[in-house]
């Protein structure tokens, strides 16, 4: 029995039962997937991650005799009593599609920055005795909130670092300047998994370059066709390595960092005692002059040197000032006059930071009179593992049924929650330029409790108003947004990790210099 | 945009007939890349001449103060033993890594490091990791887990695995937090009028197992980041409850815990999802519900109710409309109503309030509302370890008890936690450089928090308490660290059962105390066929069990004294002068039938389990209730279970033609029903019930709640007749 070979088993327990549970005459089943906003009050999202799951869970052939009949046993056991495992259905799949399964999908391309609570992917089953399959995915489908949400928190991070960037003075804006090596991925070992540090690490790459979390390449390569590496790192300690060497022989630690690598670049953690002490007399003293000889005739590397404890913004603040005191022949003032170490020397942050901690940091930089660019971060708790579904609330939500040749509009609207009502029949993802709408089609929801249960309209504009989801299959399909991605088992688009860099860029990014 | 269906580049030989493969085929099992990119680069960062580097696990504080130690074992079956160094997985790593790494021409991958381990140790990794036993419970600060290299050229090893290893900070605090969440769970049954504590254990499952372990049930397989954390998480949860719709943590318990099938009994039940309901559009939500009813005519059924209007839901749909049909469904059938919107501290008082308007509500030993057995709640959105006590509190406060009502949990429970949470930490603490060991630590003046411990650890008992040693202090023999993986092997491994015992000390009361006797390890099943080996050739037999006048049984006087105290108690008193047959001193057991003889050592030598194709078939009833006798008597509860089964006169017959008996007690003893799973366990006979149970259960404190169990139950039913429970 494995989860991992056997898609039938990568499901919440109750799909199995939820085939008897629609209604006599169920044809198809047409549900879909969205943001119903932000609890950081972020207005937009990535999407991102899903074709991860397409090539790794559904594509071609993915029901088999051996799967059926395992899952068959630990369903008998697991639901006391035989019945409730639908065996008829998936050997119908297996007999008459091969064991493909019957579904279109149809999404926004990955990549694309869309306002919340628009529709980002939609599902419908293809044989309507199949009706049952729609749903039966959701968990597995669901699950793209993580790279999507991962990548999205990424995003506005990296639009925060590029703000203060601007602020003060930054000139170089294409890789590897400007923000594209900002913020590196530290989560490996802090997120809850293999497999979530992969595709965590691989929609981190969606913005920057600099990962330390290798099965994100792995992930990219595999899945998202990039050729050669998508993100870097560099050679760096740890405080085993530092501590190992003892209290005394820590600046012979910090030493052998230097000599060990002569060239490029090299981080150290320098905190493990008194990070001060270590700026002041190893790195700004007694070992000065190696930082300073990396850069020289055809040489070029830099030190990065590493706090690792104590509060964010002070402990930044301290070190790069105490740093450009003591290479303050080299240091260099920004257009905007904030002081920049010399090239051959950074500081990377990679505690407690997130998306609240780096505005304040780089905030306190700049009033003590320091650019941004001083600055290289490293996050991993925050950026892989400190999200969750409802960080961006997402729901997937069957819209539309269709019950004996008759389509029905689906919905639900709680009167203990306004904000879990879900929209209504087929949907499409059009601009609002290409939209003809009225007035009084525009979405509106149920007021209060007697209202019209599910809202009146079916124009679902976007907070901007750039963009609108297109209701109880009003919509216009060649106008259409979402693209379909998956057809009975096969995958119908495959983009590149390259391609979704730039749609997902933000303005100015690193990847949409020219050059 | 994008091109159609390209082949992926793939590193390594990868068959691709299909264009499916590589998608499928494994990528994340080179351990080689499953660390930091950083981590590449160590092996030049340490002083010259290390030969060992020895690190530890600890939880530094946090949200509880004692963490539940579990899932290095996945890890380490899942990522480390075996040979994991393979010629061709280094070639891949090399080329992944160094393209990684660095600007220029400096290499960072450790290509000879690692040719060394596959030439000189066979691809497998010269490490040995000690860790606390899987499920215990350990206050924080104590070390959980060391780590050192075996080779010493494999210095740099130890915290190769670092980034890997830390990983077992998600199972431990799922886990734990789990495990908190299950006593909160059991206080409030407690206060509220469940006896947990007198709950007889003599049963096929001890009955607070089941009052307990469905009551927080593991939603959280779409709202977790992977398939693989569903599969880790989902399995921690398990250690403390046996509700679960996560079907990937089921699977990991199995796969990589043994946790046996029989177990996985009734860990979900048919329930609805919105979909289901609001395809029958709103005017058809009555509908739906019925088919619900009707779709499951028995057993559990849980109906998310909330689509439009929860509170109309509950008073006219459930509580009129169809309030007979729930009434009617063949006991112990159980409708679950869901609430999943709202305000959880307060909606789950409400719906109970509404629900109690219409359906006859009594009120238990301890002065709190109970709905009928036909009827509960459960809770799925918004519970977490904080809301489930606020919950529960206002339950309390407004006189509910805490059995009217279960819960789901999904973000909260798998997701919603991070490394900080219980603060997980693996640092350095002892390296040998020059042949001399010196102890490491770090010490920030940043943040004395993060100092951390040094020298050689043991994690020993003091005064009772759980305490680490450092420095090499303390005697080897007293740490109670286990070595689990030694040079790619794993040297201990954990059953799930182990597991589930170890982490309930410290608890209100366990729930998974008694299972009975089941093989819990591969070790085990082998010794267990060896015996049977000897028993089926007749060698190094030392004793005969014997029915009156009848044919003798040889067997092993240790097999039987192991298996019984009672059989134990009886050997110790056999004497040169106790009878002999064959050559064999005799106990001589009092009952008619050889068979049930034969039955006794079966069953003691888990020969059922061997020949399951076979299945017990006594030749009368007669014959079955000596079984049931010997079972009694010897205190075997797997045989007892099994006589009961096929009983006729304990009318222990199936109660349906899908169900067995043990799945239909599970169902019934689906949290509170406990009176009627006895009942049903028992064979249910209403005057069997009645009479067996005092015999059977020997706790007549219990005894209460059954009585008043089968009295509601006569009085909402209008008479007693055993037929109504089956």
């Amino acid at each position: 029995v494995s989860w991992r070979d056997n898609l039938i088993l990568a499901t919440d327990s109750y799909k199995f039962s939820h085939w008897k549970q629609y209604p006599p005459g169920t044809e198809y089943v047409y549900s879909y997937f969205e943001s119903r906003g932000c609890d950081r009050g972020w207005d937009e999202v990535v999407f991102f991650g899903l074709q991860y799951f397409l090539k790794r869970y559904l594509l071609g052939p993915v029901i088999t005799r051996e799967k059926i009949d395992e899952a068959a046993t630990l369903c008998s056991e697991h639901f006391t009593g035989e019945g409730l495992f639908y065996k008829e259905g998936f050997e119908y799949i297996l007999e008459k599609h091969g064991g493909k399964l019957p579904i279109s999908i149809k999404a926004l391309p990955e990549g694309m920055v869309m306002p919340t609570r628009t529709a980002l992917f939609t599902m419908v089953n293809t044989d309507p005795k199949c009706f049952w399959l729609t749903n039966y995915l959701e968990t597995l489908l669901v699950q793209v909130w993580y790279p999507m949400t991962v990548c999205t928190n990424s995003r506005y991070q990296k639009k925060s670092i590029h703000e203060e960037l601007a602020a003060t003075g930054n000139e170089a804006w294409q890789i590897p300047g400007g923000s594209a090596f900002k913020l590196h991925d530290f989560g490996f070992r802090g997120v809850s998994s293999v497999e979530s540090a992969a595709i965590g690490g691989a929609a981190h790459l969606v913005n920057f370059l600099g990962t330390d979390t290798v099965a994100a390449l792995l992930c990219t390569k595999r899945y998202y066709h990039s050729k050669a590496a998508a993100g870097f790192s560099i050679p760096a300690s740890e405080h085993s390595t530092i501590t190992s060497w003892g209290v005394e022989g820590e600046v012979d630690a910090m030493k052998n960092m230097l000599v060990q690598y002569p060239q490029g670049l090299v981080a150290c953690v320098s905190d493990s005692f008194d990070v001060f002490k270590a700026c002041r007399d190893y790195w700004g003293s007694s070992l000065k002059d190696l930082i300073k000889g990396r850069i020289s005739g055809d040489s070029w590397g830099r030190l990065v040197v590493r706090p690792d404890s104590g509060d964010p913004s002070d402990t930044c603040v301290q070190i790069v000032s105490i740093l450009c005191e003591q290479f303050k022949e080299d240091v260099v003032v920004t257009k905007t006059g904030h002081e920049l170490l010399p090239a051959y020397l950074r500081v990377i942050q990679g505690d407690g930071v997130d998306y609240e901690s780096i505005p304040k940091i780089l905030g306190a930089l700049k009033d003590a009179g320091f650019a941004a660019d001083n600055m290289v971060f490293g996050s991993g708790g925050a950026l892989l593992q400190r999200l969750n579904r409802d960080t961006f609330k997402c729901a997937f939500k069957c819209s539309e049924i269709t019950v004996n040749g008759v389509a029905r509009e689906v919905f639900k609207d709680p009167i203990t929650d306004k904000g879990k009502a879900s929209k209504k029949g087929r949907l499409t993802v059009q601009r609002a330029a290409d939209t003809a709408g009225a007035e009084e089609d525009k979405y509106k929801p149920r007021q209060d409790e007697n209202g019209a249960p599910g809202g009146q309209g079916f124009l679902h504009y976007t907070a901007n108003g750039e963009y609108v989801t297109v209701a109880s299959g009003r919509g216009d399909l060649a106008k259409d947004l979402l693209v379909e991605v998956f057809r009975d088992g096969a995958l119908l688009k495959d983009w590149t990790l390259d391609e979704i860099r730039q749609r997902a860029d933000i303005p100015n990014g690193p990847f949409s210099q020219a050059g | 945009m994008g091109t159609t269906c390209a082949k992926p580049e793939i590193d390594g030989a990868i068959e691709s007939d299909t264009g499916v493969a590589p998608y499928r085929s494994p990528y994340l099992d080179n351990i080689m890349l499953l660390s930091d990119s950083y981590k590449t680069s160590h092996w030049r960062q340490y002083p010259p001449n290390t030969t060992e580097v020895y690190s530890y696990f600890e939880s530094r504080g946090g949200k509880f103060d004692e963490v539940v130690f579990f899932g290095l074992q996945y890890f380490m079956k899942r990522y480390l033993q075996g040979k994991v160094v393979t010629r061709e997985r280094i070639n891949a790593a090399e080329r992944i890594v160094n393209g990684h790494m660095g600007l220029g021409e400096m290499k960072h991958f450790n290509r000879e490091g690692w040719e060394y381990i596959l030439e000189k140790h066979d691809g497998r990794l010269p490490v040995v990791i000690k860790a606390a036993p899987e499920g215990m419970v350990v206050p924080v600060k104590n070390v959980l887990m060391t780590v050192a290299n075996t080779d010493p050229k494999c210095f740099w090893l130890t915290n190769y695995l670092e980034t890997l290893l830390v990983q077992v900070w998600y199972p431990m605090t799922v886990a734990t937090q789990s495990r908190a969440q299950k006593q909160v769970i059991m206080e409030s049954l407690i206060k509220t009028g469940t006896d947990l504590k007198n709950m007889p254990n003599k049963l096929p499952v001890p009955l607070k197992m089941i009052t307990v372990g469905y009551q927080l049930n593991d939603f959280g397989c779409r709202g977790v980041s992977s398939m693989e954390t569903a599969s880790i998480g989902g399995a921690a949860h398990l250690v403390n409850f046996c509700g679960s719709d996560t079907m990937p943590g089921l699977c990991t318990a199995i796969d990589y815990y043994n946790l046996p099938l029989e177990q996985c009994v009734g860990t979900s039940v048919p329930a609805a999802e919105h979909s289901t309901i609001t395809s029958w559009t709103k005017a058809g939500e009555k509908s739906a519900f019925e088919n619900m009813l009707k779709q499951y005519p028995e057993g559990i059924v849980a109906v998310v109710s909330d689509s439009y209007d929860i509170f109309n839901a509950c008073e006219k749909l459930w509580g009129t409309e169809l309030k007979d049909l729930i009434a009617s469904r063949a006991a112990p059938g159980r409708l679950v109503v869901r609430p999943d919107s709202g305000d959880p501290k307060t909606i789950v008082v409400e719906v109970l309030e509404r629900l109690g308007k219409h359906f006859p509500v009594t009120t238990n030993s301890a002065g709190f509302k109970v709905l009928p057995s036909y009827i509960r709640v459960i809770q799925g959105d918004g519970i977490s370890y904080e809301s489930l006590k606020e919950i529960l509190g206002n339950l309390e406060a407004k006189k509910w008890a805490a059995e009217n009502v279960c819960f789901g949990s999904g973000g909260a429970l798998l997701q919603k936690m991070d490394r900080d949470t219980q603060k997980c930490a693996f640092k350095c603490c002892e390296a040998i450089v020059d042949g001399k060991p010196r102890p490491v630590f770090k010490d920030p003046v940043t943040d004395q928090g993060k100092k951390s411990k040094q020298g050689r650890l043991k994690l020993v008992k003091r005064e009772g308490k759980l305490t680490t040693l450092t420095d090499g202090q303390g005697d080897e023999k007293e740490d109670l660290l286990v070595e689990v993986f030694r040079n790619g092997e794993i040297t201990k491994t954990f059953t799930f059962q182990d597991v589930r015992q170890q982490s309930e000390v410290g608890l209100v009361t366990p729930i998974f105390d008694d299972l009975g006797p089941m093989p819990t390890s591969e070790c085990r099943e082998g010794l267990l066929h060896g015996l049977r080996d000897l028993l089926t050739s007749k060698e190094l037999c030392d004793i005969a069990l014997v029915a009156a006048g009848g044919e003798a049984f040889p067997a092993h006087r240790t097999v039987l004294a192991a298996c019984s105290p009672a059989l134990r108690e009886r050997l110790s008193k056999l004497h040169a002068a106790s009878p002999q047959a064959d050559g064999l001193p005799v106990i001589a057991l009092d009952v008619k039938h050889c068979e049930a003889v034969k039955a006794l050592i079966d069953s003691v030598y888990g020969s059922s389990a061997a020949e399951s194709d076979r299945p017990y078939n006594p030749s009368s009833e007669a014959a079955n209730l000596d079984v049931l006798k010997l079972a009694r008597e010897f205190e075997l509860p797997a045989l007892e279970d099994q006589a009961l089964l096929v009983s006729k006169s304990c009318r222990m017959q199936k109660p349906s033609n899908k169900l067995t008996c043990k799945p239909w007690f599970y169902m019934t003893a689906w949290h509170n029903l406990a009176h009627l799973a006895v009942a049903c366990s028992m064979g249910v006979s209403m005057a069997h019930a009645e009479s067996g149970l005092q015999a059977w259960l020997g706790s007549h404190s219990w005894r209460g709640s059954l009585d008043s169990g089968l009295a509601l139950r006569t009085k909402q039913s209008g008479s007693l007749s055993a037929s109504q429970f089956l």
